[in-house]
């Protein structure tokens, strides 16, 4: 059986939000010092070579935007051809891909 | 000066409620170390009563682990300041109950001559570092998700962002992992 796995910034206190985009959060962005190019190896080497992808809207945009960067600079695209899932009310364009 | 530690042990979604974690020997040896490195612990009320007459009890009985008994005796040597309005006395003979200013009485003992102050619970530990008086974190995060109970800094006013240098991690067998920041 496939397994889900969940990977998220969260901060000491517990805090995943990264985008003010949910209301006055202050922090806007503080993940971005984190998402260093060792940091992203961690990521796809936890996603392996074959996986697909569940997200709500938001945070599929953001994963899809790292992971282009990503391709564009060691990894040869292959997260961008994983298939992805969004989970959302309100169906949308699905410019981003697969 | 003086550095005044705050340890703590949180699961992985922040939780700090102890009903909701376990303390197992190697936890126990991680702060009976933490307990001799410093010589003057702080408490609240709450954090305090659920530590004595508990862990004093622990060492005359002598009836736990070693683990146990090890800590019980770091525990019980150490100087103890309790931070409370209501608190009549207490038994224990190292203990000093303190009805000032927090912010004040805390500036006075980072001055004062001595090892550094180890600071535990969660009511006393938030508002010192509302007032960013504390210098070293120790987290000890255990491998559970608790889904519920009080979270670490829930409803503390940080002024801003607290930027930590992490200077120190220790993986224990349990899946726990120790995480000891700076304040930059």
């Amino acid at each position: 059986m496939r397994k889900l796995k969940i990977m998220e910034h969260i901060s000491l206190d517990s805090v995943i939000q990264h985008s003010a985009d949910d209301g006055d959060f202050p922090y806007s962005d503080w993940t971005s010092p984190y998402r260093t190019p060792a940091g992203r190896d961690v990521i796809l080497a936890a996603y392996g070579a074959s996986f697909d992808s569940t997200a709500w809207p938001a945070h599929l945009r953001s994963l899809v935007g790292l992971l282009a960067k990503g391709a564009e600079q060691s990894d040869g695209g292959r997260p961008q051809w994983a298939t992805k899932y969004v989970a959302t009310h309100r169906p949308e364009s699905l410019e981003w891909g697969p | 000066m003086r550095k005044v530690i705050f340890a703590i042990n949180i699961t992985v979604d922040g939780c700090c409620d102890h009903t909701k974690q376990f303390v197992d020997e190697e936890k126990l040896e991680y702060f009976t170390h933490l307990t001799r490195e410093v010589d003057l612990q702080v408490f609240g009320r709450k954090t305090y009563q659920l530590m004595v007459p508990y862990w004093p009890d622990v060492l005359k009985n002598q009836s736990e682990t070693k683990a146990d008994t090890e800590f019980a005796r770091a525990f019980d040597s150490i100087n103890k300041i309790v931070f409370s309005r209501s608190l009549v006395g207490a038994e224990d003979k190292n203990t000093r109950i303190v009805r000032t200013n927090l912010r004040d009485e805390i500036l006075k003992l980072k001055q004062e001559q001595g090892k550094n102050i180890l600071v535990g619970g969660v009511d006393i530990p938030s508002q010192l570092i509302e007032l960013g008086l504390v210098d070293e974190y120790r987290f000890v995060v255990g491998p559970i998700v608790a889904g519920e109970g009080r979270r670490l800094l829930e409803g503390v006013n940080l002024p801003e962002k607290l930027q930590l240098k992490l200077v120190e991690t220790k993986i224990f067998k349990s899946g726990s992992v120790a995480l000891r920041y700076l304040k930059q």
